[in-house]
């Protein structure tokens, strides 16, 4: 079985653009822009989480005359990624999230509203 | 005059920067393609042709000529990373694929390579001079290499319920060959047998490399320390003279104690060079893997000469009276077997206890996980049985979770006295023989106890064994409190979900989009709009709130939005209308929910109907 990728503050950036929307395509410039990271960070994120089999890509079907420019590789997350991914995510926001300061108060009933 | 010729090299200057600014940017598109192919030479071989398309297709793509190229660059700065990605993987389980290009280990490895290769050189005249001597002379190195090539796939292993029984034959035939074998020839067939053997049966380049100068150096050690004692020792013993096999002289049991000492050599040799490939692989001090391997390979070398010692006297003597020496031998393999046990529990331990931890931890309060846990303790200890006994203060129940699957409850009075006893009654009940048991303590209470039974290795527990069961039992119990946690966490949550279902007030939560989380009963009543068609909708759909002038709040100055910059509670009115298109005058106060870096991550707003409070809104519709 795969290592387990580590999952950085950057690979969480990355796993959150791709768990948007788990099923799309996204190309690396495009997951890099979304992720607000440096464009070369992208692809070492990319590669660890390939290897770890949260993440398969495959090159663009179309023919590169037809669309006039060349085919790109395109990521998405594999099921076991999106589960994995999910899974990550949202433990990374639990840890971010305070506790709410509980129910904000109301006026006492009765006093004239504004 | 001056001033105008300044003014004229000012503006040529300009032109001329303006001009190689231009030709700079022309040039960046084709910059970039260098910069590209340049960064995918960082990659493994297999991986170049991927990444050169893809990283080629994403310049493409880039708007600005400038940008292709600094993205270029950006890419090419961490090419090395996605290489060291790509070639991460155990090559061998002795060196991992990072370290080969220009690492310590690499060095290392070509270092042996070439101390291997002067050594073959320098032997070869003398082998030479050796293989003239006639065929007597000849087929035992020939045989030994032959030897070596069908060892390598051949480990004796006899399966045993406990242990693992297995003598490596490879070491007995060097034991044979520093034996029988004159030392410049058994150099060069140790080195023709391991490159063959390597050739036919290794997949890994790194470790066909090694392998061969590895054993040339080792089994040369060995035999140059034995054959210099042997001449310092007894210089006219016929074993320096006559060909190997020619007699029961040959063998003199008086030098067995000086050939010992040459396989000492071999294994120094031997295990030093894999301790330090190791150590560089892995970034572990030499010493520190040294240490680590040598029982096991310290009992695994004895066990090994003492065979090849044995067979050897076997070969030459060719008497039954010295059958009986294999003791040794098997006994130094039991031995190499219990310091394997020791190796395999102290590597497999940390890991084992961090399993067992998460474990628990990950399914609070589910049997099978305490099953898992206390089977996982059973693998930590090497023993044939481990138990948790689960204290529960309240009426004194103690719970029995067993490796093998057995459970009870046992009612007691609660206390840990109590508990202990029952604990010990209970495994003296069930025949568990060698009883380890210590308290599952957290928090400065004492929860339960756990117990370990029944030692494989050794005939009591070790101190390290006794120690691990400590922390694993301290583990457990702090899992335990974490279930109490859990489930008064759990408590309070029903009885909030309690509170906010039957509050007289609205209560609803949204996120930083306005996007409605929760919607309670009273919301429903007041809006008319039930919680499955509120969740997922923008709040402003719903309550279209005004103030008292009849301005959209929602779109001038929304409360969420206030709150979210504010960080603070924002209290307002408004008039809202509900699905029926009746005017409600609501107070209604926001309350974010903000994480550590100041964003806002939910916003918990709580309404009240104030309408009768409201007199020109009583009884009639807007």
């Amino acid at each position: 079985m795969p290592d387990e990728p580590r999952t950085t503050f950057q690979t969480l950036q990355v796993l959150k653009v791709l768990l948007e929307e788990p099923a799309a395509r996204h190309y690396g410039l495009e997951i890099a822009k979304q992720a607000d990271l440096p464009t070369g960070t992208i692809y070492p994120i990319l590669a660890r989480l390939e290897r770890a089999g949260w993440v398969t890509s495959d090159w663009e079907v179309a023919e590169p005359a037809a669309v006039g420019r060349p085919r790109r590789r395109f990521y998405r997350l594999s099921a076991d990624g999106a589960e994995q991914a999910g899974l990550r995510v949202r433990q990374a926001q639990q840890a971010l999230t305070p506790r709410s300061r509980g129910l904000p108060r109301l006026k006492p009933r009765g006093e004239a509203p504004a | 005059m001056r001033w105008l010729v300044g003014l004229g090299a000012a503006g040529l200057g300009a032109v001329v920067l303006q001009v190689l600014a231009e030709e700079f940017r022309d040039w960046c598109p084709w910059l970039a393609g260098r910069v590209i192919r340049v960064a995918v030479r960082l990659l493994p071989e297999a991986h170049r042709a991927r990444y050169q398309e893809e990283w080629l297709a994403e310049l493409a793509q880039l708007p600005g000529k400038l940008a292709k190229l600094v993205t270029a660059v950006g890419i090419l700065l961490r090419a090395r990373q996605v290489g060291g990605v790509l070639r991460d993987r155990r090559v061998g389980g002795v060196l991992r694929g990072r370290s080969i290009p220009g690492s310590g280990a690499s060095i290392l490895v070509f270092a042996v390579a070439a101390g291997a290769t002067v050594e073959a050189v320098l032997l070869l005249p003398a082998a030479a001079a050796l293989l003239s001597r006639g065929w007597r002379h000849d087929w035992p190195p020939a045989a030994y290499a032959a030897g070596l090539v069908l060892a390598e796939r051949f480990v004796v292993r006899v399966p045993l319920q406990k242990h693992r029984f297995s003598i490596g034959v490879a070491e007995i035939v060097i034991v044979l060959g520093v034996v029988f074998i004159k030392t410049p020839l058994l150099v060069l067939a140790t080195g023709t047998g391991i490159a063959a053997s390597q050739w036919l049966f290794e997949p890994q380049r790194v470790k066909r490399l090694f392998n061969v100068p590895q054993y040339m150096l080792s089994v040369g050690a060995a035999a140059v320390v034995s054959e210099q004692l042997i001449r310092a020792l007894s210089p006219s013993n016929p074993a320096l003279n006559t060909p190997p096999l020619s007699g029961a002289g040959n063998f003199e049991p008086s030098l067995t104690v000086l050939w010992v000492l040459g396989m000492a050599a071999f294994f120094l040799v031997n295990h030093t060079l894999v301790s330090a490939v190791i150590g560089l692989s892995v970034g572990q001090g030499l010493a520190q893997a040294w240490l680590r391997a040598a029982p096991v390979a310290a009992a695994d070398w004895a066990a090994s000469t003492a065979y090849g010692l044995v067979i050897a006297a076997l070969v030459v003597d060719r008497r039954a009276m010295l059958l009986p020496l294999l003791v040794v031998p098997i006994g130094l393999t039991l031995l190499g077997n219990r310091a394997w046990a020791r190796s395999l529990a102290q590597g497999q331990r940390m890991h084992s206890l961090y399993q067992a931890g998460r474990a628990l931890s990950d399914r609070l309060g589910d049997l099978e996980a305490w099953q898992a846990f206390v089977r996982q303790v059973a693998e930590v200890l090497n023993c044939e049985g481990a138990a948790a006994f689960l204290g529960r203060p309240s009426d004194g129940v103690l719970e029995v979770i067993a490796s093998d699957g057995a459970g009870d409850r046992l009612t007691v009075t609660p206390s840990p006295v109590a508990w202990e006893q029952a604990a010990k009654g209970y495994a003296s009940r069930s025949n568990w023989e060698r009883l380890h048991l210590v308290p599952m303590e957290a928090e400065g209470r004492t929860v339960g106890y756990m117990a370990a039974s029944g030692p494989r290795v050794d005939t009591d527990f070790t101190g390290d064994d006794r120690e691990s069961l400590l922390t694993l039992a301290n583990q457990a119990a702090a899992a335990l409190l974490n279930e109490d946690l859990y489930r008064e966490a759990e408590n309070e949550r029903a009885t909030l979900r309690d509170i906010v279902g039957h509050s007289t007030d609205g209560i609803y939560t949204v996120g930083p989009d306005r996007t409605v989380r929760s919607w309670n009963p009273a919301m429903a009543a007041l809006t008319g709009y039930a919680e499955e068609e509120a969740i997922g909708q923008k709040c402003f759909n719903l309550l279209r709130a005004r103030d008292g002038r009849g301005v959209d709040m929602c779109a001038n100055d929304c409360p969420i939005l206030a709150a979210a910059r504010s960080a603070h509670e924002e209290v307002r009115d408004a008039s809202v209308l509900n699905k029926d298109g009746r005017a409600r005058w609501i107070n209604y106060a926001h309350a974010p929910v903000v994480t550590g870096d100041g964003e806002m991550e939910a916003d918990v707003v709580v309404v009240r109907d104030v309408t009768r409070e409201r007199p020109e809104l009583n009884s009639s519709d807007r």
